[in-house]
């Protein structure tokens, strides 16, 4: 959760108010993780990220770091999913806010990162508030990815979705699946409800100016 | 001190192309919405940046296109009154009061009362921003602005969306303010009795171009004042029928010049 918060909300402002060079393009690779089958964005990840892979082989020989089938692998493959949630969240509030409080701002003598982190970011904040919650309840239930990628090793790397599976797979565990599925609800539906109130506190915000 | 301004500046199906010098006191610019008044502001502030010219404060060049000089808006120390306020939502109106201020400690709290006891701000205080009244917004949009300690201080439309009451209490606020602290002013308005009341000089200004420019003193007829200085004796021409026309105002002509442009 806490290691897609900067680059989302980077993402998202560079999004919303900059117009980058291969903007669409970027937009679009953003948003991929979102569409394609979370087993395909494990293996992707795998591919690249692995022991073999291209990234993966670097981090191993100069830092002795192995990402795959390892809880950072977990960390890894969940931020890939749900970053899209993120930015998307990131983009849309710093949409809603009136750009000329960045010029008000300006006049005042508040030099671009004075504004950002006293106009927009808290302007923003509920709306990005919002986003992270559902980024975060996303990271709970990954599964797919998370399998392909970094394994189902219980106390490691096992999700709440994993382990929900890996109880039905064993007789008699249906008990402490549906507990745990239980408690899996609950977590998402408070994280909507609360991602939902955030959003609708961003709107008046909005409005309100 | 003067605010020397030569600057041309495309939009789609606008122009502005302006060649103005303001002087210390209040200098009107006057003229029908979509005059480009409020866009020559913004250039001013730096919020827009002009295709072409440059804009000078006394001996400091703010924006020069040839020298490729452009301060930004952070830097010029021009403060504005922008004309829906913009005071900052998430902050009380203390909060927005205080964003601007610089200075050490001890300086900034006596010019924070100052200016709170001359607008009378005290009760407002602590208040959240979206629970002032029109007025209220304005005076504190205004003493944010000054708190800024700005070399220049642009008025956009200071009195839009106010009643008649309203509109002479801010007014009041203004007199107030300029005669505690005569910081040079250019207040953008489209009503003639707001003008007569508050400025030195005016400009017109009609279609992104500078008309007139003149000192303003009063002439005797329904206290309505007039100016004189103009470009060309055709511009002049075309003022006199503009105002007769829109606003039954009588041009009294003391001093005309033709101006090389």
């Amino acid at each position: 959760m806490l290691v897609i918060l900067v680059p989302g909300i980077g993402l998202g402002w560079l999004l919303a108010r900059r117009r980058v060079v291969g903007q669409s393009l970027l937009h679009s690779l953003l948003y991929l993780p979102m569409v394609i089958p979370p087993v395909v964005t494990g293996y992707l990840t795998l591919l690249v990220f692995g022991k073999h892979g291209f990234i993966g082989r670097l981090l191993d020989q100069y830092f002795g770091i192995s990402l795959a089938f390892n809880w950072t692998g977990a960390v890894l493959v969940s931020s890939i999913v749900s970053m899209p949630l993120l930015v998307r969240s990131v983009k849309l509030s710093m949409e809603m806010i009136d750009r000329r409080f960045s010029d008000a701002s300006a006049v005042l003598g508040a030099g671009p990162v004075r504004t950002f982190y006293s106009i927009t970011l808290p302007l923003a904040g509920p709306g990005i508030f919002a986003g992270l919650i559902l980024a975060f309840a996303r990271g709970l239930g990954e599964f797919g990815a998370t399998v392909i990628f970094a394994g189902n090793i219980p106390g490691k790397t096992q999700t709440i979705a994993l382990a929900v599976y890996s109880m039905i797979q064993t007789p008699g565990g249906d008990t402490s699946a549906m507990q745990l599925a239980m408690i899996s609800v609950v977590l998402a539906v408070l994280a909507v409800i609360a991602s939902d109130y955030l959003s609708r506190k961003m709107q008046t915000v909005g409005v309100n100016r | 001190m003067t605010l020397d301004i030569r600057l041309n500046l495309k939009r789609s199906g606008f122009t502005l192309d302006v060649d103005a010098q303001f002087n210390a006191g209040v200098t009107a610019l006057f003229g029908p919405s979509g005059a480009g008044k409020s866009t020559l502001l913004h250039c001013i502030a730096g919020l827009l940046k002009p295709d072409q010219g440059t804009i000078t404060l006394d001996t400091e060049q703010l924006f020069d296109s040839e020298r490729k000089i452009n301060v930004p808006p952070y830097q010029r120390k021009i403060g504005i009154v922008f004309q829906d306020c913009l005071l900052f939502p998430h902050l009380s109106v203390r909060g927005n009061l205080e964003y601007g201020q610089t200075g050490d400690k001890s300086s900034r709290r006596q010019q924070f009362q100052k200016i709170v006891a001359l607008l009378e701000i005290e009760p407002l205080l602590n208040r959240a921003v979206n629970c002032l009244s029109g007025g209220e917004k304005k005076r504190v949009a205004l003493a944010r602005a000054i708190l800024g300690n700005p070399r220049w201080l642009l008025l956009d439309e200071p009195f839009s969306g106010l009643d008649q009451a309203l509109k002479d209490q801010i007014m009041m606020y203004l007199r107030r303010l300029y005669q505690a602290i005569s910081i040079p002013m250019i207040l953008v308005s489209h009503y003639p009795d707001e003008i007569a009341d508050l400025a030195d000089e005016v400009i017109f200004m009609e279609k992104g171009h500078l008309i007139a420019q003149g000192k303003l003193t009063p002439n005797g007829v329904d206290g309505k004042v007039c100016f004189c200085r103009s470009q060309t004796p055709g511009d002049l021409q075309k003022i006199k029928n503009w105002l007769i026309k829109n606003h039954s105002m009588r041009l009294d002509v003391y001093r005309s010049y033709t101006r090389a442009v």
